[in-house]
């Protein structure tokens, strides 16, 4: 059975490469009993999604003293 | 070159910006050190970065600030960056020696792959209000900045510069496989960090 640190990979690496169906029925698997790496999950996304703002969106960059 | 950052606002915060010595030497140093640890070439660097201010002066528009003004000339690097890691895919032909990624951090999991109770990560609800607040990209940056070397190139030019993986694989002359654990243990560094420091109940600045 998977455990959380394999996990992990494989939810990273989702966000690289389409998952084998192997590895999606696994990871499911394992998410359905684990909810920390459900978390680890939506928050590998929202790293993503703060990248992308962090690189577009000025407000993201305030950083003036005077503001 | 494509500038997807079309600049917005009314007041001509350029002009403004530009006037203020400290504040450009400021925004210089940090270009240069992105471009350094993007190119791995200090002289590349320094052109990438000459040519991105020279390209946001050719660009007359307006901005709501400094910090608008600020984004879209790093917006101007980003791609000047990418544009130079793309060029380097076509000839980097040979692979070189795979170096051993940056380890994980110590403590995330047990010796059975289980999370520790410390690291297992917690509900943080909607995260998406924190990218409205100031005080967060502070912490942000700060968690980015503690990324070890290697980690922080490859993962700021999937996530930021947004180069595909075999685009990196090929610029930088690493396995797929190698990448993929930099990234993947980047994510884990970076995921833990907030935690501790933004969005955990204890959460303390770094």
């Amino acid at each position: 059975m998977m455990k959380c640190r394999e996990a992990t990979q494989k939810m990273s690496e989702e966000l690289e490469r389409p998952l084998t169906l192997g590895e999606q029925v696994e990871l499911s698997v394992h998410l359905a009993v684990c909810p920390p790496c459900r978390n680890f999950r939506r928050q590998a996304a929202f790293l993503r999604e703060s990248m992308r703002a962090y690189a577009r969106h000025p407000e993201a960059d305030e950083r003036d003293p005077s503001q | 070159m494509a500038n997807p950052d079309t600049p917005v606002g009314n007041t001509s915060g350029a002009a403004e910006a530009l006037n203020d010595p400290q504040f450009v030497e400021d925004m210089r140093r940090r270009m240069l050190r992105f471009a350094t640890l993007q190119l791995s070439d200090p002289h590349l660097a320094e052109d990438a970065v000459q040519e991105a201010f020279i390209g946001a002066l050719r660009g007359s528009g307006s901005f709501a600030g400094r910090a608008a003004y600020r984004s879209w000339v790093f917006g101007i690097l980003r791609h000047k960056i990418a544009d130079q890691l793309r060029a380097r895919t076509r000839y980097a032909t040979v692979l070189v020696e795979d170096a051993e990624p940056d380890p994980t951090p110590d403590g995330l999991f047990e010796q059975d792959g289980h999370w520790t109770d410390d690291a297992a990560p917690a509900d943080w609800g909607d995260p998406h209000a924190s990218l409205r607040d100031a005080q967060f990209w502070r912490v942000f940056e700060a968690c980015l900045d503690h990324l070890p070397g290697q980690q922080a190139r490859v993962f700021m030019m999937r996530e930021f510069v947004e180069l595909e993986s075999p685009e990196i694989c090929s610029a930088v002359g690493i396995s797929t496989s190698n990448l993929n654990v930099s990234l993947h243990r980047a994510r884990l560094r970076l995921r833990n960090c907030l935690q501790q420091h933004w969005f955990g109940e204890e959460a303390a600045p770094p």
